[in-house]
This record gives structure tokens, sequence and C-alpha cells, in this order.
């Protein structure tokens, strides 16, 4: 007769795949600023913060699931839908609602679920492959990755980063440290002052329609995306533009000029309102725009 | 048949597609239309100059090199490799070590980058001084990314049946996106070795890259 | 069908190089490249109108074609089946690219065509090559694949995924502005 072993304080929800769907309502005592970890393959994963000291568990576990762990140990929390090894039939995804301590670390990983989180304060660490991410609130700071996953930040005043291969960034309303990066993926960011913002592409366009600080730093790369830059026209800033083989267009001064007569390469280095910040934009062959707001 | 309703059909007129009642009446208005009988002129004598083009024409270099350097890859992209899928745990982690390392040497030997402590400063390298210093590190920075690239797309080849269509698909797509433009970076910076923008936008693809490969060599099975 | 390139099963020892490569012998597949290369160069030139853009698609096509030669099996030659992935790749990565260009809005309608001859004077003979490359976007592809390399609207019309219609007054269009930069 094998053991059962028991983990801590885990309780199974299901000891054997879910042959229909499961709803799942479950809590546990969670410490205020605790970490919880959530690992959930395909669906959805939305977790709110809220006032109590308990992480709560509700929505369904699709067919086939294995089971759910919900466990705690020390100030972590686990939140993770098991699926079996071996799936001879179809394991459809589980819709998880969690509510979180407001002041909770998260580590969250889907592959192609898609995840939301709002008004959690920790930091928050967001991976999937194919699943979107999207954040509100004022995490303390964010870090999402994802393959082909868009992700949307609306994070008032927080720093931190987000990274794909072919989905979308959308960073709105960020202030503080920001990057972004992606191979083929589109990078925007919007609104809000920011102090210190990378973006990084091969082939993504770049967009930033923000402002900067009074010293901040811009600093948009792309091998061959677009770039466009638009700033408000009381920016003060030192701005340096190069291009190896793209084009220039520049409505905050003057135009850019070749950088030999026998290349094709284009620089453009000037200060608007008596210089400050900082903007480097550098593209191999991507076309560079600076406008005015 | 007035001349707007010729210049609607010259064109199958002059191809020979125009069905017989069409085609008498066409030839009937350019008996007598002077103009029209000029646009027909005109237009067969384009489509002869057309057919007289010449059938080839040489390219300003030999695209050969190139084309075998992208076949080359391709084929470690789509597995020529055949590494044993019980192997691949194995393969990733030594990768990944690997690749940790090499990160750590591509940033510091990275065209205008901070250099972590213990590197001796040496006047004027803060920004690259000429075109030697920077490409030496810049080939050493090359050398590290084609290593653990070769090394990462085998431990990636070796879980192909773990990943899903899609995310391969994705995976594939943007390697291949970087590779090109790794390869039209280093092709402009061999045409122009003094420019000093192009090793920094190409150190920053070697690691888009390698952070791709790596990322995806670790991903949770069944993607 | 294009005119001057037989519509044949490949020569022996063509059926050979291209078995060889398809085994994986790339110095076989360089034999094939070298006596097809100044064909597909010349095809996506005229088709994109830009002679740096033509060398890249040029070994974009090459590349395509290795990837591709276990579905060739011999039924056309080796010429006319490499001059349709030719064609293939041309075309989408122009879709590609549409797509990223969306935001400047250029229809393709929109670009200009150089109408008058270099100095003004009528009588001059323009380059034809150079007045194909003039043409807008869709005009020329549809004239050089009709009028140059001898394909017929179905077929341009399956590969382009433009009604029949349209591509009839695509090739319209070209040799009506064609007509005008070219004085006998």
């Amino acid at each position: 007769m094998r053991a059962i072993r028991l983990l801590g304080a885990a309780l199974a929800v299901a000891a054997v795949p879910v042959m229909a769907q499961q709803r799942v309502d479950e809590r546990r005592p969670a410490s205020a600023t605790g970490t919880v970890e959530i690992s959930n393959v395909s669906g959805s994963v939305r977790i709110t913060g809220w006032e109590q000291a308990e992480v709560a568990v509700t929505g369904t576990l699709g067919r086939g699931t294995e089971r759910l762990d919900f466990s705690t140990s020390g100030n972590r929390t686990l939140v993770k839908v098991v699926l079996p090894h071996l799936s001879t039939h179809h394991v459809e995804g589980s819709d998880l609602e969690i509510k979180v301590p407001a002041g909770s670390s998260l580590e969250v990983e889907t592959v192609s679920a898609d995840t939301a989180v709002d008004k959690v304060l920790g930091a928050i660490r967001l991976e999937s492959v194919s699943g979107g991410i999207t954040v509100g609130g004022s995490p303390r700071q964010f870090d999402a990755t994802s393959v082909s996953g868009d992700i949307e930040i609306t994070a008032a005043s927080s720093p931190g980063s987000a990274t794909t291969v072919s989905g979308s960034v959308n960073l709105l309303g960020v202030a503080g440290d920001v990057k972004a990066s992606s191979v083929s993926g589109n990078l925007v960011v919007k609104g809000g002052e920011t102090s210190r913002v990378e973006l990084e592409t091969t082939s993504g366009d770049i967009s930033f329609n923000a402002a900067l600080a009074r010293n901040g730093r811009l600093d948009a790369k792309t091998v061959s995306g677009s770039v466009e830059l638009d700033l408000p026209a009381a920016t003060a800033a030192d701005f340096d533009v190069t291009t190896f083989s793209g084009d220039i267009t520049n409505e905050l001064g003057p135009v850019a000029r070749r950088t030999s007569e026998y290349g094709p390469g284009k620089e453009l280095s000037f200060a608007t309102g008596g210089g400050g910040a900082r903007v480097v934009a550098k593209s191999f062959s991507g076309s560079i725009r600076l406008r005015k707001r | 048949m007035k001349c707007d309703d010729v210049d609607a059909l010259l064109d199958e007129f002059v191809d020979g597609t125009l069905p017989d009642g069409d085609r008498v009446e066409v030839a009937r208005h350019l008996g007598s239309c002077g103009r029209c009988r000029t646009a027909e002129a005109r237009t067969r004598a384009l489509l002869a100059a057309a057919r007289a083009l010449p059938r080839g024409v040489e390219p300003s270099r030999d695209l050969w090199p190139a084309i075998a350097a992208r076949i080359q890859r391709a084929r470690v992209t789509h597995g020529e490799f055949g590494l044993a899928r019980a192997r691949w745990r194995r393969t990733v982690l030594a990768a990944a070590a690997a690749v940790a390392a090499a990160i750590a040497l591509v940033a510091v030997l990275a065209v205008g980058r901070h250099k972590p402590g213990g590197a001796p400063p040496q006047a004027g390298l803060a920004t690259p001084p000429g075109a030697t210093a920077a490409s030496l590190g810049l080939a050493r920075a090359q050398a590290t990314y084609e290593a653990a690239r070769v090394q990462l797309l085998a431990a990636l080849e070796a879980r192909r049946g773990t990943l899903s269509p899609e995310t391969l698909e994705v995976v594939e797509k943007n390697v291949r996106i970087i590779d090109r433009a790794v390869e039209e970076m280093q092709a402009a910076l061999a045409r122009d070795p003094g420019n000093r923008d192009i090793p920094g936008l190409l150190v920053t693809a070697y690691q888009q890259e390698i952070d791709l490969l790596r990322r995806v060599a670790t991903l949770p099975g069944r993607g | 069908m294009a005119w001057g390139v037989p519509v044949s099963s490949p020569s022996g020892s063509e059926r050979e190089l291209v078995r060889a490569a398809q085994d994986g012998d790339l110095a076989a597949f360089e034999s094939l490249y070298r006596s097809t290369v100044r064909l597909v160069h010349a095809l996506c030139m005229r088709m994109a109108g830009d002679a740096a853009r033509a060398e890249e698609l040029t070994q974009d096509i090459f590349v395509r074609a290795w990837q591709k030669l276990p579905t060739f099996r011999g039924e056309s030659a080796f010429a006319t089946w490499l001059t349709r992935l030719a064609v293939n790749v041309v075309l989408s990565e122009r879709r590609e690219r549409g797509r990223r260009d969306q935001r400047f809005a250029l229809s393709d309608d929109m670009e200009a065509l150089p109408v008058s001859a270099p100095d003004g004077h009528p009588g001059t003979v323009i380059d034809l090559e150079r007045a194909i490359a003039g043409l807008p976007a869709q005009a020329r592809r549809v004239f050089v694949l009709h009028d140059v390399e001898g394909w017929g609207h179905a077929e341009i019309a399956r590969a382009t995924g433009l009604a029949v219609g349209t591509c009839k007054s695509h090739l319209h269009r070209a040799r009506a502005l064609l007509r005008e930069v070219l004085q006998p």
C-alpha cells in the first residue's frame, strides 16, 4: 500500500481527472505581503487584489484537468492547475478568478491562458507563451514576458519590463523606468510622464507618445521597424538620431544630414528647449519620425 | 464603333483574344482612323520591345555565398541535427549555462555599454575610439553568439515534439527575422567598417536571438 | 508559360542535378543556381522595380527553392517551376511589406510615373526597363507577368489574388503609360 503524501496544507480538489467541468470555490489564509504563485496552462487567469488576508480561488476547472493544487507554505501560496502527464482526451482550459491580498507579489506562468492582473501592489512577474497579458493598478514593479501573446500594461507609476517575440506591447500611462523589447511585435508607449524608457525591436514598429521628465532618457532602437516619437513641443531635450539606410523626418527641429556622401546613412543631433532630457533613436533600415504632439 | 470603344478593346485585339464579331469591328475602325491606328502600332511596338527584353540580367554581385549561408543556418533550425529527445534536458541545461556565460561576455564586449568592474580602464574607450578596438570586441561577441546559437538551436530541435506547432512557427519565423537582420547589418558593416552605430545594433540583435532561443528552450512542454 | 523557356521535362543532366539537390547535395543546387539566377534576378528586378530589393528577393527565392525542392516532381522544366515560385515569393513579400507600411497609406495607384522623356523631346528612346520600373506597382507587376513573362490573365489573377477584370485594367493602364513614354 503506497503511503499518500500530503504536501504542507495541500488539499487536492479532485483526486482523479475531472471528466466534466468542475466549479472551484476555495480560500486559504495568506500573508498580507506574501507571494502568490499561479500556474495555468490554458484558459484564463484573472487576479485582483483585495483587503482580506486570504487568497480566494473561484472558477471552473476544464474537462480533463487532473486537479487543482492550492496550498500555502510560509508566506508563499501556490495555485496550480495540474494536467495529466499523458492525455488521451483533449484537455480543456480552466478559468480562474483569484483574489489575493493587495500587498502580494505575484509569479504567474501560463502557456496559452490569458492573464489579467489588477489592484495588486507587490512585484509582479508574468510569463506566457501565447496568452495575452494585461496589467492594471500600481504594482511596485512589473516584468511581463511572452512569445506571441500581446502585453498591455496600464500601470500608473510602475517601473518594469515587457518582452515578447511577436506579440505587441502597449504601455499606457507608465512612468518611471520601463523597458520593452520585441523581435517582430510592435511597441507602443502612450501617455504619462516617463523618466527612463528603453525600446528595442528587430522588425517591430516603435511608437512613443508621452512626455519626458526633465532629466529623462528615451532610447529607441530597431533594425528594420519604423520609429515614431511624438513629443510635446515644449520638450527640453538633446536628440541623437541615426539610421544606416532609413529615412529621418523631423518636425521638432533641423533636417537630418547624410553621414557621408558615399553611404546612405543619415544622422541628426540637435536640442530643443535648451536641452536636458536625452532622446536616442537608432535604426538600421527603419524610418524614424520625430513629431510634435 | 467609336474611338473610345476601340480603346477599351485594343488590348484584347492586339493579344488576339477578341471574339470574332468585335475583332472585325475593331479592324474596320482601324482601317479609317489614324489616331487609333497609331495607338495600335505603338502597342504592338511596345509588346515587341517587351518580348525582346533580355531573358536574364546578371546581379551586381555573386549572391551564392549569402544563399548558401542561409541554407546552412536553416538546416540547423529544421533539424538535421537529430538529437534524441531523451537527451534534451541535459542539452538544454548545458546550453543555458553556456549562454549565461555568453551573455555576460557579450555585454562586456558590447560597444559603448557599461562594463562591470574588472576591465582595465582604457583611455577614450567609453565611446569607441576607432575601428580597431571596437571591431575586435565585436568579432569576439559575434563568435560567442554564433557558438551559443548553434547549441541552443540544437536544444530547440531536440524538444521539437513538446512545443505546439504554432509556437514553433512563431519562433522559427522570428529567428529568421533576426538572422536576416544580422546578415544585413554584417554586410553593411563589411562595406563600411568604420560605422559606429551598427555594432551596437548588431549586439542587440545577438542578445535578442540568444534570449529568444534560451527562453524557448526552457518553455514548459505542450506549449 | 513563358516565351523562350521550353515547356518540357528537365533534361537528363538537369534531372540528375535536381535529384542530387533534393537529397541534400548543396553543390548540385549551386549548379542549378548558376544556370537560373539571371532569369530569376531579371524577373525580380522588373517586378519590384528596384535593383537592391531584386537582389534580396533573388536570395529569398533560392533559399525557398531549396526548402521546397522536395515538392518538385519534374512535371515541367526546373526553370518553369522556379519562375512560379519566384513570382509567389515576390508577391507575398509585397503583401507582408504592405501590411507594415499601412501607416503611410500610399495606395499603389498614387505612385507617380515620370511621364515624359527625360529631356522633354519627343522621339527620344527611353530604356524600357526604366520605364517599367517607373510604373505604379500593381500595373508593373501585371505588365511584367503578362507581357514579359507571357502569363495569361487567369494565372495572374490566381497568383496576385486580384479579380481578372482588375488585372486587365492594370494591364491597360501599364500599356497606356508605357506607350506615352516610349516613342517609336
